[in-house]
Formats: C-alpha cells, structure tokens, sequence
C-alpha cells in the first residue's frame, strides 16, 4: 500500500499559520518568515511535481510567495493560509508549464515514443534525481508521456495522491472540490495511465 | 478489458477504502477472474512506479530559497490590506519624482462620520471629505530606501477638541526621491508655521477599521 503523509492542514497548522498571518499583516516580516519554513518545503515539492524540474519549482515557489505577500491582507480566513498559498503555488506551476509548452520544451508533437505514446523531452534531464528505480526508466519515461497527456485536474490529484502522498482531504481542500471529486479524479486518471501503459507493463 | 465499476472496486482496494466484506468477496473474484487480477496487477505496478517518484527529489538549497524569497518580500510594504491609491498631490508631485511610487492607504476613525456602512475601498466618499476637515500629508522615512512610512494627519485646530481621529497606515512599496522628501518637507514646514494647524503622528493600525478611505489633498 503506498504511503500516505499525515494531513497538511490541520487545526494547528490553522491556528499557527494564521497567528503568523495576523503578525505578517502588522508588519511582523519575521512571522512571514516561519509561514516560509513551514511551508517551502511543500511548496516545491508540489511545483517540482507539476514542472519536472527544480529550478523552475524554485522560481515559481519564490514567485508564490511573493504574491501571497502582496495579497495577504485579501485572505478571507487567516487559518486556511497553507491551502489557499498551495493554490497559488499550483495555478503559477500551471501556468509555467503552459508556458513551456507553447515555447515548445515539454512536449514534442509528433515524436512518438513506446507503444505509440508521445515521448515528452524531458525538460528536468538537467535537475531531476538519479533515483527513478523499480520500473526502470522505460516505463517512467512512458508513465511522464502519459501523464502529460492527463487532463491538469486529473494529473494533480494523481500526482499529489500517489506520488507525494497526500492526504485526499488535503488535495480536495487545494483543489476546492468535493472529497469525490478528487477520488474520481484520481480515478480517472490511474484509468487513462492503465489504457496507455497497459501493454508496456504487462511485457 | 474490466467493466468500469470493477475498475472502481479495484481503485478502492487499492486505496484501502474496501470493507472487509468486500475485500473477501473481491478476492475470491480475483482468484476466478484473470482479467480482472491482471488489471489489479497493472494498477498495482503503476501505482508502485507513481510512488518510486518520491525518491526523485528536487534539488533545492533551502536555506538559499528562503533567503531569497524574505529579501524578495522584504524591500516590500507591509502586505495591503487593501487596494491603494495615490493621493492627488502626490500625483501632481510623481513627475517631480519620477523614480517615486507611493501609495498610501488610510485608516480614520471620525466619530462624527456615520460609518455604517463599509466603504468600498478604494472609492473615496466625498461626502466624508467634507464631514471630516482632515488633511494627511505623507512623509517617507529618512535613511531607508524602504519600509514603513510616517504619515502625519494635519488637522486644523479649532476642530481638534471636538474631532478625535485615529489613523494607521497600511502601506506601500516605493523608491526614495529627493524631489518629493523636499516637497513633502514643504508642506510639513509650511504648516507647522501656521497656528491654526496642528499636525499629529498616525500611529499603528486601527482595529478594527471602521472607516477607509483616501484623501485626495491638493498641493499647496
């Protein structure tokens, strides 16, 4: 079974964060400052899951960051700070990978890869870790083209799911939808992998 | 090929969500249905190859990243709490200043001003103007080239008896400027000469706000 974190947003976590956005917002540069250390972590493993590659996940980290500085004082619910910065975190990274797409560096049209899949150049090459083990690389290199192919909802719930292991609550809290919204969606998207790497894994 | 609900039974065992009433029953159906076992098998190993990707961390310095992001928020004003606007004789003073950016927010509680209502910020309420014979004059601080800036609220003083005002500032980045200092330094010295003015020192932030507005004061 994989293993799943414990929750991100709690009621500490809620508490804390909006004791420090309370501080933040009078000024207190320092409180902003633990809202970092609490939450960079999270934050770029969440972009680097989204982008592939650290230095962007860096880039739109500090970028989110930023923003949530500049926009701190329109958070309806200071205790709900972890979800609603995720979220700018996760709209930014989106927005960075449309980017990238339309400059032409994640997706290749027409090259195709393993079982007629569209090999994704792979942008992270550079950044990304060497520990991609089990499957091997065949199958990660085809489970990236696939997941490329998914459906941004779909492939952020699977994403956050299965690969940084989060709670269901928590992604249903980032995406702002239901519990089974989120269910389907992971759903739906181990579906359409299994459609499209069915027959690389059962070789 | 399964049946889509098979499917979703299969994503439930898979997440322990099953009862283990239908964990029993699903087991006795895997062991008599290999199209179905060989799904579960694939979902298995997708899920098992999804979850290898948590050792592919990113490579981050984090004691860099936060350093960089706190000197990116730091040159920053305290987060707005609401939407700013130049007063007009800043923006008659910006193209003194072209390097200037400032932008004020301010917090006046006028009992006098029935404050029923929440104002829209950013809008000003004239009819406020009017009933509050408030002047504010906006000075940056000295020796910094960002943060908090001082606001001091001049007020005639035939009214000061009878119009207690309390002010805060919520603010802004900006950019220091000779020119505008000494325009501001005009008008804080100009007035201090005058005895029918008193100038007074916003202090912290009003809680709770109970009127915001903005003052739009014409150059003297």
């Amino acid at each position: 079974m994989k293993p799943v974190n414990p929750p991100l947003f709690t009621e500490e976590s809620a508490e804390r964060d909006a004791a420090w956005v309370r501080a933040a917002l009078a000024g207190d540069t320092n409180a902003f400052g633990r809202l970092v250390e609490a939450y960079q972590k999270v934050a770029v493993s969440t972009a680097y899951r989204l982008l592939n590659n650290s230095d962007d996940a860096q880039e739109v980290v500090q970028d989110a960051f930023l923003k949530a500085y500049q926009s701190l004082g329109r958070l309806q619910d200071a205790r709900r700070f972890g979800a609603w910065f995720l979220r700018i975190v996760s709209n930014l990274s989106l927005n960075a990978r449309r980017a990238r797409r339309s400059a032409g560096r994640a997706l290749v049209d027409g090259q195709q890869g393993l079982d007629g899949v569209a090999e994704a150049a792979d942008p992270r090459q550079a950044t990304q870790g060497p520990d991609r083990r089990a499957e091997g690389r065949e199958l990660q290199a085809a489970i990236d083209a696939a997941l490329e192919k998914l459906p941004e909802k779909q492939r952020m719930a699977l994403l956050l799911f299965s690969v940084e292991g989060w709670p269901q609550k928590d992604i249903a809290e980032l995406l702002e939808c239901s519990l089974e919204t989120v269910k389907w969606n992971v759903f739906a998207a181990r579906k359409r992998l299994r459609e499209h790497l069915g027959e690389i894994i059962a070789d | 090929m399964i049946h889509e609900r098979d499917e979703w039974l299969l994503n439930r065992f898979l997440d322990a969500e099953l009862s283990a009433e239908e964990e029993r029953l699903l087991h006795r159906r895997l062991e008599a249905e290999p199209p179905l076992r060989a799904s579960l098998d694939v979902l298995r190993r997708i899920d098992r190859a999804l979850a290898d990707r948590r050792l592919d961390e990113p490579v981050v310095d984090w004691g860099r990243l936060h350093a960089g992001i706190m000197q990116a928020v730091t040159p920053q004003a305290a987060p707005a709490h609401r939407v700013i606007r130049f007063p007009a004789w800043l923006r008659v003073a910006m193209p003194l200043a072209a390097a200037a950016a400032i932008a004020l927010m301010v917090l006046v509680h006028d009992p006098r001003v029935k404050d029923s209502t929440t104002p829209t910020p950013g809008i000003a309420r004239q009819a406020d103007h009017t009933a509050a014979p408030v002047r504010v004059v906006f000075a940056a601080p000295t020796g910094q080239s960002g943060g908090r800036l001082d606001v001091r609220i001049h007020r005639r003083a035939t009214d000061a008896a009878a119009l207690p005002v309390v002010a805060g500032v919520s603010q802004v980045a900006y950019t220091r400027s000779t020119e505008l200092d000494d325009h501001i330094r005009q008008i804080d010295q100009s007035r201090q000469s005058q005895s029918s003015w008193q100038v007074y020192t916003a202090d912290t932030m009003v809680q709770p706000a109970v009127m915001v507005d903005f003052f739009d004061i014409p150059p003297l």
